[in-house]
């Protein structure tokens, strides 16, 4: 007859096979449900059917306190979303930036366009606004990252806005 | 002789503002471009102070503009860089981007106190416009 012994606390114990097996299909079952319980922004839901993620295009918004979008064709961005899944095509996207430097600090409402292109992953970026914030390196570039397996989103996320 | 130093700010303050006004006709709406193109306007707030900016459009200086100024600039249809520049740079730049439909005429004012753009409705624009004063452009090939 097969046993499995362990140790625990220092004394011997002797487990028989049908209690090992129940313990590990709910240690199975656990990690299964821990993997679904997380159901925050950073999950993705994948698709069987890639051709839905190739008829999209993808701008992650990396929400900080220095860069937050607030609208995508005047649909408007909640602060906790992460993605904005676009159409194919030329988008308005309005964000705030708050550039700051060792004398100053703004808030500054302004809009971007991008020219989306499905299968694509883009990135909202700040170049960052520099000692004495001269020039406008505070202005954010469109960045396409499709190219950048670490950034490109394959998938289809499933907490999103949707234009 | 103390008492007359703040008449002589206050002269001084009055003299620079003026430098900052614009001075040219009042608004008369640009001529039909023969090839279409679009027209972009661009006023600056009457009643801003502090240095006039020079405005660029990709990067490529189009006008200082005053307080009270209007200038304008046949675009074709596309996405554009609209820049304000105090002192060449050295001080405070807002950038934006603005779209330029075809056949459509845009709007874009600035106001200098909350350091914002606005994009103003033609027919908006129009009505708003009409009592600021041309400023002559610097480049007008964008």
């Amino acid at each position: 007859m097969s046993q499995v012994q362990s140790e625990a606390g220092g004394k011997a114990v002797i487990l028989k096979k049908g209690v090992v097996m129940r313990n590990v299909l709910i240690l199975i079952g656990i990690i299964f449900l821990n993997g679904c319980a997380a159901v925050g922004p950073s999950v993705i839901q994948t698709y069987s059917n890639e051709s839905e993620r190739n008829q999209i295009a993808i701008l992650k918004a990396q929400q900080t306190r220095e860069m937050t979008i607030q609208a995508a064709d005047d649909l408007l961005i909640p602060a906790s979303a992460r993605y904005v899944l676009l159409q194919p095509g030329r988008h308005k996207i309005n964000f705030m930036t708050q550039p700051q430097s060792l004398m100053v600090s703004y808030r500054i409402t302004n809009k971007v366009y991008l020219d989306a292109v499905a299968g694509h992953t883009y990135i909202l970026k700040s170049k960052g606004a520099g000692v004495f914030l001269l020039g406008d390196k505070w202005f954010p570039e469109v960045v396409d990252v499709t190219d950048d397996l670490s950034q490109h989103v394959s998938t289809i996320p499933k907490e999103i806005e949707t234009k | 002789m103390m008492k007359k130093w703040p008449l002589f700010l206050c002269f001084v303050m009055f003299i620079s503002g003026c430098a900052t006004c614009a001075s040219g006709p009042l608004f008369a709406p640009a001529s039909p471009s023969p090839d279409k193109k679009s027209v972009l306007y661009v006023y600056r707030n009457i009643g801003s102070l502090g240095v006039a900016p020079t405005v660029k459009i990709n990067g490529k200086p189009f006008v200082v503009l005053t307080s009270g100024g209007y200038s304008y600039a046949y675009l074709s249809p596309g996405i554009y860089k609209l820049t304000f520049q105090w002192m060449g740079g050295l001080g405070y730049t807002f950038t934006t981007q603005i779209e330029i439909k075809p056949g459509e005429d845009l709007f874009e004012k600035h106001y200098s106190t909350s350091v914002i753009m606005e994009d103003i409705p033609a027919d908006q624009g129009l009505e708003d416009i009409k009592q600021y004063r041309y400023v002559p452009t610097l480049n007008s090939d964008f």
